[in-house]
Formats: structure tokens, C-alpha cells, sequence
């Protein structure tokens, strides 16, 4: 700072030059003390005032390499998960090719009883072992069980092991917004979650004025967009917009309709519509109805109303597909109501259960029932809300979902059998071997008339039946092929008659053997064996499958053990890509976050930090003017004509 | 003309000079008196008789004693006297807040806030872990106590902004009174003499430039000498009498105490432009203040966001009881009715819980939070009564105290999830954060008892970090009560405006000290006492004293010849 005015001055007075003096003084001491303290701090900027906008940048980059340092830490703990999880997928590899080798090895004719069994105690070994890895723990926690973390993931408390882990994995941020799995989950890592019984029900779920709109797919499967629609009430010369922001539940999006239309004048009202319940419908109009989404919008079409109607008719809109929730009422499910009345039965192994479902009100009631059989099973909703699903939680045991005497297992969608499953889960995964270009099975309706049926072509349990029925329907037979009530084969039916009806296998087909319909019925019922019980997939089921047939010198289900053990080897080795592509992101992201740790740090040290040459060199500029401004102004204040005064 | 007329010439020149000399000896004394304005003896001839040759003088005579001022160049220094004391208090003041938040600091909010988070990042992946529970709780009651200790600090600075205010104004209201007394008597004095009454008016000189540092004035000079003193439009010193000045307390339109400066006659409002006293006010109002505000903003923001997210989760325990945090007035008005004792105010929405049972089987129940305006709008009374009556084993009850209580019954246990409508963080149901603003904020009493209560989870596994990672999210989180700003985005804002006011401050001090040293230069040019131009005076005045004596003997010499020729 200089004195502006010095230059024009046209008399300087003895205070003057006191002031001016101590002015400049003042000035550098500051000058000499900003610097000092910049180079005894290290610190370029001594308050964010200095530069405002460096300041800035210097909070800011603070606060970042906070945010990056958390999530360096979020990858190294996730890194050090999948470097332990990728040791013990290469431990089950190792444990598979053993069980493969036995199996191989076991699988002809030339073995003895007693060589099996003894193989059978090593592969009761490799059981232990496999469990013992999946119940592995890492910093104290259970490695494989998602989020239950304090109880071991496989039990053994049904006799076989028995699979207690969460269903969800664990998370961690790797970026601000972003999250990714860290865990391998005991389900992945042992391939026991390829196949669950049902998912088979197509439920039509009923709108409710108290379900949330986020339950909602909408018309286009792509949610509910809640913003704004503009209708067209011609009839009424008419047009308002619908603000659905705020609104939360499906009540809530009519009265605000409602609402917005009374308030412009318009009778039109939304409601459900009364007889599909599923859509919405809008009424009272006297002439044309339109509505539209405003701009790019899509509120009306995912509510299934983005549509006209002409001369008064009601504007009835698209299913906006209702997903079914813990707290979605039975009663919803359907149109027109759903009623379990008959319960289901349950067969897991050596455990059995008969579900009630009385009293049960919502779908949460209905898995609780089935979750809390203690049959070693669990229940869900499908991830698209249309059914329900069952898992079975204990390795090799065959589990069976039936009716109880009605259809409630098959409107739950989780009757064993439907006409969906694959013919090749039939028989443990034998499957059926129909005989080529031939017939397989010849069948005797109650009135003595046969047909016969090729099944060389059916993929699925619905391809038998429909062959079945349609030959049947072709030779004028009464009989009815459909999945049998107990949920794990199939059942002839026909009109009651004078002889029962039979089922036989024909050109040596072992078909009808393998479909368990080999056999004589009752005039009006033939019921199949039960071929089709769910058997949980994975490495434990292989194994067991494996002991099993070693224990009974069976050498079909050791070859049918080493299929499956030969098939599971490239799905652990898949999990073993899947871990190490993520373990590699992990470091990839480390190394990417590490550089930007460093970028910044660095960005953030030219910001903050003194250059101290610059710093040393204006410290000395400053000293230099602070002695040349006391060397002057001493010896200016020193001359005076007074001294000459004598 | 006689020889007794020429004792006479030279008497008045042994006078004149005498005073001269006088002069310039007062000025050499005040030499380094602050504010001092030089004076001058302005001397002239006495007209003498006409003779027929001309006319010779009666000798000389100092006809007044000048003072060497620029009134203008006075008035503008005052004013540049104002500016430079509101700037510099401004920047003093802004100094001091800055201080407050550190913003390049490394223990700083930002930095406990960030630890904070860390400590909610360590959370999703140690989520069972007690010790890394007992952290996040600690820091978060670091962040809470900062926040709390800087709102301390800006109120204590409030307060003594204000005590200076009154202080200042006190001295002004003295100054006020002493301009008023010295108009008086500089009236009087000149009217007697004829001549400026320099001391007198170099005291009011001072005293207005003193004046000028607590406010901006204006002052016109009155024919007698009196001066009139303005502050804005208002007069506060006419001719001899001062209105007076006095400051009242009074709380502002946020409720925070303000000291007002009022003029005593009146009680008028003192609308101070310029001086201290602006920049008190502007430090107080302005600076002060929004620092304030930002600081309850963030606040408000940080514990309404967590406490939305952490309201809906869960933590290794399930609650068997619960009450909520907030006192609500009037439990039949609907829950977002304003000044009901709710701050955070909830919407329409929904929420779950999750009633247990002993054998871990777990019931659902949605409530659903209707507060569109349209029909009947969820009040505190309804939603007791729609959760007794939905939620089983679950008994929900408003308190004489306007708080919410659920209860679960014998063997059941509950929990919230996803709760849309913000419902339970206005009740201050299984809340982080206990408190509404910066005044107030602190962790929740039930965590700090209970870590295990802290919701990490969305789920009752034990391993579940999501809701940790969903408040870890809560930072980078547009948040509409800080204008779509997040916690962090807002927090380097405000340091930003923290940077940003002090940067301006800082540069309008140092224009201000720049015009103010120019004008003072300026002014020291004019009326600054310089002592060789006062030694020359003094040699010229006393060679003049010495020729006046020298010529006063040649007249005595010429007498004493005249009365020798007598004898």
C-alpha cells in the first residue's frame, strides 16, 4: 500500500512525515510478518480471506480426499474379503476334483461293496471339509453367510447339511453413490440356488387404496413416474392437470384426481375399476375424455390412462401390474378374491408338515406358515411379485409340495410339479428316456379304450400331459392327464366306469416307469409315483448323492453323482472368475482411487502449501524495505533547521 | 508626524512580532498534537497621517491569527474516517468467525464432519461390531459439540458486539454533549474577539473526527461558528444542544438479542451509515448472523437427513418400548401443521413395522401418513389409533407431554423400515440425532446408553451394513431445506462465503486505510505543523522583534539629541 497522494504535494509538514513514516512501517512489519508466518507454517494462504477462491478449493479438496480415504478403506477391507474368498473357492475346487476322482473311479462295475463304502467315509471327509470351509470365518465373521455374519451359514440340525445363510450379500462403497458386493454368498458358492420349487402362479394383484404406488410395474413395466398429467374433459370443456407428487399410495392418487377435477369443474373421477381391479377408470364423463403426460412425462401411461374415449364412455385403463408384497392382502391376489382354504402339505426327506392357512390374511401370514413348518425350507416372493417361491434348505433331501385336498399349493404357485418344470428334473435328474420314433406308453381308459403315446419330443411336464391328453382326446379316450394332487407326479383321471384305468410302457420304453405311471389305477384315477420331488442343486447334494450310492454299492447314482459333480466343477470355476474379476475391480479401483489420492494431495499442496522460495524471497523483500524505510525515515526526521539555530 | 509617534511605530512592531513569535512557538509545541491545525499571525500595516508628502504608517498590527484548514478536505477525512472504522471492524469481526470455522484448518467441521461419515463408511463394514458402533457415536457427539460450541461462540461474539455497540454509543452520546458545549462557547469567544477560537475549534475538530469513527456525520458550520451535526438525515448536535444518543435491547426478528442505537429526545431509531457502529452492526446482522443461519441450516440438514435414514433402520436390537423425541402441542391437529412443536415437518407416506415374535416370526403392518389436505389428514391422535388398532401386539400412545410412545406387548419386540412420509423423524422415533438446530443438536441419549440401538441395518442380520451405507450416502445427498444442496456442497459453501466476505472486508479496509491516508496526508500538507517553515518563522519574526528594538533606540538616541539641544 502507498500513500496516493504524496506526489502531489506542495508542502510536506513535520507530522506528515511522522505519518507517512509510520505508515510505511507498519506496512512492513505486516509485510515481514505475513511471511514469516507463511514460512514458520508452511502454509501459503494464513486465512481463507487471502484467496477466496484457493480457499475454496483447499475446503473442498479436504473434504474429497476425506471421501476417498474412506473409500480406499472400503476397498481394502473388501480386497482382503475376496483374496480369503478366492483361497477357499480354489479349496472346493481341489475337494471337487477329489469327489470327481472317486467318483470316476467307483462308477463301474469292477468294485467291490466294501471299497465303495470305504470311498464313501473319504467323501463323508470331503462333506466335513466343504463344511467347514463354507462355515469359514474372516475378521470374526462368517464368511459366506451375507449378512448373518454370527451364525455358522450350514448346520447340520436335519440330519444334512442345511443351509441357514442370508439371501443377500454384503455391500460396500467404492464411490460416492456406488455400491458393490464384497461376499460370495454360501448359495452362490455351492451352486444351491439354481432351481427353487414354484414361482409358478401368475398372480393378478388387486389394486388397493392403501397399497403404495411404488408397488405398482405400471402399464409399461417401468414403475410409476409421479409427476403431472393433463385431462381433457371436452364434455365439460374442461382441461386441468394432476399434480401426483406428493401421493403415496394408490387412495392417494384418486383423491388428488378427484380433487384437482372438482376444483376445475369437472366431473370425471378416478377410481379402480369394479370389475378387474387391477386397472384404473375413470367415470362421470359427459362427452370426450383425454389425457396426457405433460412434455417428456409418463406419468399417465405407467398409470395405464394415458388414452381418449369418445362421447361419454368411462376411460378404462391398462393393468398397471400390482407386484405382491409382505403386506399385499390374500384377498388381493386375485380378481374376485383367494382363499387358501385346504392348506398345503409338505414332504422334505424324512420331515413332513400340513400347512394351515386359516386366519392368514396377508402373503407375510402365508410365509410365515410355510417358514415356520420347520421342514427345512423357505419361502419367498418371486423377485417380479407374481408368486411365491420355495427353496430347500437341507442338501439331498427330496423335497414334495402338494395339496391338501384342494388346489391351494398350485395358487400359491408352489406346488412341486407344474406344467412348466423340465421333464429332466424328473427322477433325481435322470430325467426320462423315451424310445426313438416309437411309442412309449399305451393307456386304458375306464371303458376299455387304449391309445398310445410318443413322448420322444416333450421337454416339460406340460409337454407330457397335453401329449397325453391330446391322444387321448384323438382315440376317444375319457382320461385326463394332469399333475397329480400331491404335488410330485402325475395322475390319469376319467369318469367313473367299470375298470380301472391303466397305464403301461410299450416297445421297451421305460417311460411310463420313469413318469410313475407304470401301474393300474381306480376307475377314475390313476396316481402316479412320485417322480418329480425338488432336490436342492449344489456341490453338498452331489456329494451326498455321491456317499449315498457308495454306501448302497449303486453304481447308476455314483455315475449319476460324478454327472453332477463333473457339472458342477466349471460353475465353482465360474464363482472363482466371478470373485477374481471382482477382487480384480477392487484393486483396479484401489489403484484408481490411490492416483486420485495422490492427484489431489497433490493439487491440494500447490494450493496450501508455501513455496518456499518465493516465501524466503519475499521475506527478504520485506526486510529489505522495513530497514530501508527505518534507515530513511531516522534520518529524515533528524534533519531540521532547528540545528542550525544557534 | 512626531518622535513620539515613532516610539509609537515601533511599539506596534515589538507587539506584532512578539505575537508572531507567539504563534509560531504555539505551533512548534503542538508539533506532534494529533489533529492540531497550524496557525498563522496575519500581519498588517497602520494607516497613518496623510502629510502632504504622503502617508506614513502608523506601524503594524497582527489582525488575526489564522487557522490553515480546509473545512471540505475536514469533511471528506470524517467520512473517510467512518468508512475506514466500518471496514476495519468489519474485517476485525470477519477474522474473528473465520477463526470460529477454521476452514483451512485440519480439525475443523468439515473434518469432523467427514470424520463422521468415516466413521458411518466403517459401520457398513463392521456393522456388529461394538467398538466401531461406540466411534461413530463419538464422533458424531464431536460434530454435534463443535456445532453447538461454534454457535456458542457466535452468540458470545453477538454479545459482545452488542455490549461494544452500547459502549461506543455512550462515548458518542458524550461527544455529543462536548460539541454542543464547545458551540456554545466557541460562539461566544469569537463573537468577542472577532478571531477563530483555534483551540476551541481544534478541540471540536477533534471531537468530530472522533465522532466520525463511530458514525458517519455530516456536519455544516453555522453563521457565529456553532456547528449542526447529522448522522444520516437526523441532527444530533444543534447549535448548543446534543439530542443524545442511548441503545436499547431488543430481540430481533429471529428472537436473538440486539442492542438498537436511538436518539435520547426521541427515541428515534439512529440509522447509522458509515463508523463503527455500521460495521458492529454489519458484523452483527450480516456477517454474524448468517454464519448463524448456515450454521442451523446445517444443522437442521444434517439431523433431519440422518435421522430420516436412520429412523428407518434397524440396529442389533429390536425395541420392546419406545418414546419419541418430540413434544407435540396439539395432537389432534394434523402432523404437519406448523408451530405444533414439530420442527421437521412430515408428509404424506408410509412406513412399516415389524412386530416379532418369540420364535423370530416377523408381522408387517404398513401405516400410511395422509397429509395431502384433501379429506381427513393424519394427525398424532390418529396414527396412535390406526397403529393400536393395526399393528398387533403393538400399543401406541401420545403422552401428557405430546410425545409418542409405542409399546410392544410380552414377548414382542418392534421395528421401523422404510418410512417414506418422514414421519418417525419428526416424532423423533429411533432417531440419531436428538435436537433441531444448532442450539440443540446431540446424539440421540438412547444410542449413547445403547450403541447396540444405533440402525446400521435394514434387516436383523447381524451383518447388515446398509442403512450405515444409506447414511454414509446421507452427505452427498441433495437436501431441499439447503436449496438442493448437499451437506458437504453447503458446508464448502459456507466456508466459501466465510473466504469470500473476508476477502471483500480485507480489500474494502485497505481502500478504505488508502483514502483515508490520502485525505490525511492531504490534510497534514495543509494544516501540519512543519518546523523549518516555523524556525524561518521564527528568525524572520525575531529579526523583525530586533529591527523594531533597534529602531525604537534610534528614535530613543534621536530623543535623547533632541532634549541634549534643550540643556
Amino acid at each position: 500500500m502507498t500513500i496516493s497522494a504524496a506526489g502531489n504535494l506542495s508542502r510536506v509538514s513535520t507530522s506528515l512525515r511522522t505519518f507517512t513514516l509510520i505508515s510505511q512501517l507498519q506496512q512492513n512489519s505486516v509485510s515481514l510478518f505475513r511471511e514469516e508466518q507463511r514460512i514458520s507454517t508452511g502454509r501459503q494462504l494464513l486465512s481463507a480471506g487471502d484467496n477466496p477462491v484457493s480457499a475454496e478449493k483447499i475446503a473442498r479438496m479436504l473434504r474429497s480426499l476425506d471421501g476417498q480415504d474412506q473409500i480406499l478403506a472400503n476397498l481394502q477391507h473388501a480386497d482382503s474379503q475376496l483374496a480369503a474368498t478366492d483361497v477357499a473357492i480354489t479349496e472346493i475346487s481341489d475337494l471337487l476334483n477329489d469327489a470327481a476322482r472317486i467318483a470316476s473311479e467307483q462308477a463301474g462295475n469292477l468294485q467291490s461293496a466294501e471299497e465303495r463304502a470305504s470311498q464313501a467315509i473319504i467323501v463323508d471327509g470331503l462333506i466335513d471339509q466343504l463344511m467347514n470351509i463354507s462355515n469359514r470365518t474372516f475378521q470374526d465373521r462368517y464368511m459366506f453367510g451375507g449378512r448373518r455374519v454370527d451364525e455358522p451359514p450350514i448346520n447340520t440340525d436335519f440330519g444334512r447339511t442345511t443351509v441357514l445363510a442370508d439371501q443377500f450379500d454384503r455391500r460396500t462403497l467404492v464411490d460416492t453413490d456406488f455400491t458393490l458386493p464384497y461376499t460370495v454368498l454360501t448359495t452362490d458358492l455351492l451352486n444351491l440356488r439354481e432351481e427353487v420349487v414354484g414361482g409358478y402362479a401368475s398372480f393378478d394383484v388387486q389394486l388397493d387404496v392403501n397399497g403404495r404406488i411404488n408397488e405398482l410395474d405400471g402399464a409399461i413395466s417401468n414403475g410409476v413416474e409421479q409427476g403431472v398429467i393433463e385431462v381433457v374433459d371436452a364434455g365439460a370443456a374442461i382441461t386441468f392437470q394432476v399434480d401426483f407428487s406428493n401421493s403415496e399410495t394408490v387412495g392417494d392418487l384418486i383423491a388428488r384426481f378427484n380433487d384437482d377435477a372438482a376444483t376445475a369443474g369437472s366431473t370425471l373421477t378416478l377410481g379402480i375399476h369394479p370389475v378387474n381391479g387391477a386397472t384404473f377408470q375413470i367415470t362421470g364423463a359427459v362427452g370426450d375424455v383425454q389425457v396426457n403426460d405433460i412434455g417428456q412425462g409418463t406419468t399417465a401411461i405407467d398409470l395405464g390412462i394415458r388414452k381418449s374415449v369418445l362421447g361419454g364412455a368411462d376411460l378404462d385403463g391398462d393393468n398397471v401390474n400390482r407386484r405382491a408384497t409382505l403386506t399385499t392382502r390374500l384377498s388381493d391376489l386375485q380378481p374376485g378374491g383367494f382363499t387358501l382354504p385346504d392348506g398345503v402339505s409338505i414332504t422334505n426327506g424324512d420331515l413332513s408338515a400340513t400347512i394351515d392357512f386359516t386366519g392368514a390374511t396377508t402373503v407375510q401370514d402365508v410365509l410365515n406358515r410355510l417358514n415356520g413348518a420347520d421342514v427345512g425350507i423357505r419361502a419367498d416372493i418371486t423377485e417380479d411379485g407374481n408368486s411365491l417361491f420355495v427353496e430347500n434348505l437341507i442338501s439331498g433331501t427330496p423335497l414334495i409340495i402338494g395339496e391338501n385336498g384342494g388346489v391351494d399349493a398350485e395358487a400359491l404357485g408352489i406346488r412341486t410339479l407344474d406344467p412348466s418344470v423340465s421333464i429332466s428334473r424328473f427322477n433325481n435328474g435322470i430325467g426320462i428316456h423315451p424310445v426313438a420314433g416309437k411309442n412309449d406308453i399305451r393307456i386304458t381308459d375306464t371303458f376299455g379304450v387304449t391309445f398310445e403315446v410318443d413322448l420322444s419330443s416333450v421337454q416339460s411336464v406340460g409337454d407330457v400331459i397335453s401329449a397325453i391328453n391330446a391322444a387321448a382326446t384323438t382315440a376317444g379316450a375319457s382320461i385326463t392327464a394332469q399333475v397329480s394332487s400331491n404335488g410330485g407326479g402325475l395322475a390319469l383321471t376319467g369318469p367313473a366306469g367299470p375298470n380301472p384305468i391303466i397305464a403301461e410302457s410299450i416297445n421297451l420304453s421305460p417311460v411310463a416307469g420313469e413318469l410313475g405311471i407304470d401301474k393300474t389305477g381306480t376307475p377314475t384315477l390313476l396316481d402316479g409315483d412320485i417322480v418329480g420331488q425338488f432336490r436342492q442343486t449344489g456341490i453338498f447334494s452331489a456329494l451326498y448323492r455321491l456317499r449315498d450310492g457308495l454306501l448302497a454299492d449303486d453304481s447308476l447314482e455314483i455315475t449319476e453323482a460324478g454327472r453332477q459333480i463333473n457339472e458342477l466343477q466349471p460353475k465353482v470355476a465360474n464363482i472363482a472368475g466371478k470373485v477374481g474379476a471382482r477382487s480384480r475391480d477392487m484393486q483396479d479401483r484401489l489403484l484408481q482411487t490411490e492416483s486420485a489420492v495422490a492427484a489431489t494431495t497433490t493439487l491440494l499442496s500447490e494450493l496450501r502449501d508455501v513455496d518456499f522460495v518465493e516465501a524466503v524471497t519475499k521475506f527478504q523483500q520485506a526486510q529489505t524495505a522495513l530497514q530501508s524505510s527505518l534507515l530513511t525515515g531516522s534520518q529524515n526526521l533528524n534533519l531540521s533547521l532547528l540545528d542550525f539555530l544557534r | 508626524m512626531g518622535l513620539t509617534s515613532a516610539l509609537g511605530v515601533g511599539r506596534t512592531a515589538l507587539a506584532a512580532y512578539q505575537a508572531a513569535l507567539q504563534v509560531a512557538g504555539q505551533n512548534i509545541a503542538n508539533v506532534s498534537t494529533p489533529g492540531y491545525t497550524r496557525t498563522r499571525a496575519d500581519l498588517s500595516a497602520i494607516a497613518g497621517q496623510g502629510l502632504s508628502v504622503g502617508q506614513v504608517g502608523n506601524g503594524v498590527r497582527v489582525t488575526s491569527i489564522q487557522r490553515s484548514i480546509s473545512e471540505t478536505l475536514q469533511a471528506r477525512l470524517r467520512t473517510a474516517i467512518s468508512d475506514k472504522e466500518s471496514a476495519g471492524v468489519e474485517r476485525d469481526s470477519l477474522s474473528r468467525i473465520e477463526s470460529l470455522f477454521d476452514p483451512l484448518g485440519d480439525r475443523n467441521l468439515g473434518s469432523l464432519l467427514s470424520e463422521f461419515f468415516a466413521s458411518l463408511g466403517d459401520l457398513q463394514n463392521n456393522p456388529d461390531n461394538i467398538a466401531t458402533r461406540g466411534i461413530v457415536i463419538n464422533t458424531a457427539s464431536s460434530l454435534a459439540q463443535r456445532i453447538r460450541d461454534i454457535r456458542g461462540d457466535l452468540i458470545g461474539f453477538r454479545d459482545e458486539i452488542n455490549r461494544e455497540i452500547e459502549t461506543i454509543t455512550q462515548r458518542a452520546d458524550q461527544i455529543t454533549q462536548q460539541i454542543a458545549e464547545l458551540n456554545g462557547e466557541i460562539t461566544l469567544s469569537e463573537a468577542g474577539s472577532g478571531s477563530p477560537a483555534a483551540a476551541l475549534r481544534d478541540q471540536r475538530d477533534q471531537l468530530l473526527g472522533e465522532l466520525s469513527e463511530y458514525f458517519a456525520i455530516s456536519v455544516r458550520e453555522q453563521p457565529g461558528g456553532a456547528v449542526n451535526v447529522y448522522i444520516g438525515n437526523e441532527s444530533v448536535v444543534q447549535f448548543g444542544t446534543s439530542f443524545g444518543l442511548k441503545t436499547e435491547t431488543e430481540l430481533d426478528t429471529n428472537g436473538l438479542s440486539i442492542s438498537v442505537v436511538r436518539f435520547k429526545l426521541n427515541d428515534g431509531p439512529v440509522t447509522a451509515k458509515g463508523g463503527l457502529i455500521e460495521g458492529l452492526i454489519t458484523s452483527r446482522d450480516v456477517h454474524n448472523f448468517s454464519r448463524f443461519d448456515e450454521l442451523d441450516r446445517f444443522s437442521a440438514g444434517l439431523i433431519n437427513e440422518i435421522n430420516k435414514v436412520h429412523s428407518s433402520g434397524r440396529g442389533l436390537e429390536e425395541f420392546t418400548s419406545l418414546t419419541g423425541l418430540t413434544d407435540v402441542i396439539d395432537s389432534s391437529l394434523a402432523l404437519n401443521t406448523a408451530d405444533n412443536g414439530i420442527t421437521f415437518l412430515p408428509q404424506t407416506g408410509s412406513f412399516f413395522i415389524d412386530v416379532k415374535d418369540s420364535s423370530g416370526t416377523v408381522v408387517r403392518t404398513q401405516i400410511n401418513i395422509d397429509l395431502d389436505g384433501i379429506g381427513t389428514d393424519t394427525t398424532l391422535d390418529s396414527l396412535a389409533a390406526d397403529i393400536t388398532a393395526n399393528v398387533p401386539n403393538v400399543t401406541a400412545t401420545v403422552l401428557a407431554n405430546g410425545r409418542f410412545e409405542l409399546t410392544a406387548d410380552n414377548g414382542f419386540t418392534f421395528a421401523f423400515a422404510d418410512d417414506t412420509s418422514g414421519v418417525l423423524a419428526s416424532l423423533g422415533l429411533n432417531t440419531f440425532f436428538a435436537g433441531e438446530s444448532s442450539l440443540n443438536i446431540e446424539v440421540n441419549p438412547l444410542l449413547f446408553n445403547n450403541s447396540a440401538l444405533l440402525a446400521a441395518a435394514q434387516s436383523d442380520f447381524q451383518g447388515d451394513g446398509s442403512n450405515a451405507t444409506a447414511l454414509v450416502a446421507v452427505q452427498d445427498a441433495t437436501i431441499a431445506r439447503l436449496a438442493g444442496a448437499s451437506l458437504n456442497e453447503f458446508y464448502n459453501a459456507a466456508m466459501a462465503n466465510i473466504a469470500v466476505s473476508s476477502s471483500a472486508a480485507i480489500g474494502a479496509t485497505e481502500a478504505a486505510q488508502v483514502i483515508f491516508e490520502s485525505l490525511t496526508v492531504q490534510r497534514e500538507s495543509i494544516s501540519g505543523v512543519n518546523l523549518d517553515e516555523e524556525a524561518v518563522s521564527l528568525i524572520s519574526f525575531q529579526r523583525a522583534y530586533e529591527g523594531a528594538a533597534r529602531y525604537m533606540r534610534v528614535v530613543d538616541e534621536m530623543l535623547q539629541t533632541l532634549l541634549t539641544l534643550v540643556r
